[in-house]
């Protein structure tokens, strides 16, 4: 995650992440670990609170598609251009 | 541009400030079970010091309905923390302010009527035009674009979002 680009916002406004029933499936372990260590990271930052409560509501099943939320969650900390 | 990685809350010393707070929620915001967010943020001396969002366990029927939990579940929290504050002699004059975007929201705390559309709210959610008429909380409104609370709801756009971001009293370490 080192060289990746930054972002601004890690969600495009007005798009909703969904259950997505027949997506991709990916370790579970390795998401939640993802998602524990944003959690840790909330008690600082409010302006990630929303995007962490919602990415945590897929840790049952996670898809590509919620992994590829918590990536722009990173972008936003990391990255350069 | 770089990432935000040194950003954090920035307590300044200064003149005592009151205990502000904001409160709003995003209507149906989940897509699957169309439960909605309420978001929540409390302020001292104009940093942010308590948050939550969390998805409510209640489908609402009406975004009146859903702004009116929120500010339900923010003013039980504001009730907690003016109790430490008060320990902690930091006690505060008047009604705890509450800003919320939603101005039926506000009346219907202050009248609780019932009718076709809100007779179905939860005693529960009572409290609060209690609490409105002991004069321990009060409703404000406040216009939708200076609702700090959005950012803990909803994903904004980038002007939006960073605006608020500062609003919440962040910035960077760095500079």
């Amino acid at each position: 995650m080192d060289e990746c680009n930054s972002v601004l916002i890690p969600m495009i406004p007005g798009s909703k992440l969904t259950k997505d029933v027949d997506g991709v499936r990916i370790g579970k372990t390795y998401y939640r670990q993802m998602v524990g260590s944003l959690m840790y990271l909330s008690t600082t930052r409010p302006d990630m609170m929303y995007f962490i409560s919602l990415i945590s509501r897929f840790m049952e099943t996670p898809t590509e598609l919620h992994q590829q939320a918590v990536r722009k969650i990173f972008q936003l900390f990391e990255g350069y251009n | 541009m770089k990432g935000t990685i040194d950003y954090g809350l920035f307590y300044k010393k200064g003149k005592s400030q009151e205990l502000v707070d904001f409160c709003g929620s995003d209507y149906t915001g989940d897509l699957n079970d169309r439960r909605s967010t309420s978001g929540y943020v409390f302020f001292l001396s104009g940093v942010a010091i308590s948050w939550s969002s969390r998805k409510q366990h209640v489908v609402t029927l009406s975004a009146t309905k859903a702004e009116f939990i929120a500010a339900a579940s923010c003013a039980c929290q504001g009730i907690w923390l003016r109790r430490v504050l008060e320990e902690v002699k930091y006690s505060q004059q008047g009604p705890i302010m509450l800003f919320c975007d939603n101005s039926s929201a506000i009346k219907l705390s202050k009248n609780p009527v019932l009718h076709g559309r809100s007779k179905h709210i939860d005693t529960r959610f009572h409290f609060l035009p209690d609490l409105t008429k002991d004069g321990t909380v009060k409703l404000v409104y406040c216009k939708s674009e200076e609702q700090i609370a959005d950012i803990l709801t909803k994903p904004l756009k980038v002007e939006t979002f960073l605006k608020l971001r500062a609003l919440l009293g962040m910035r960077s370490s760095v500079n």
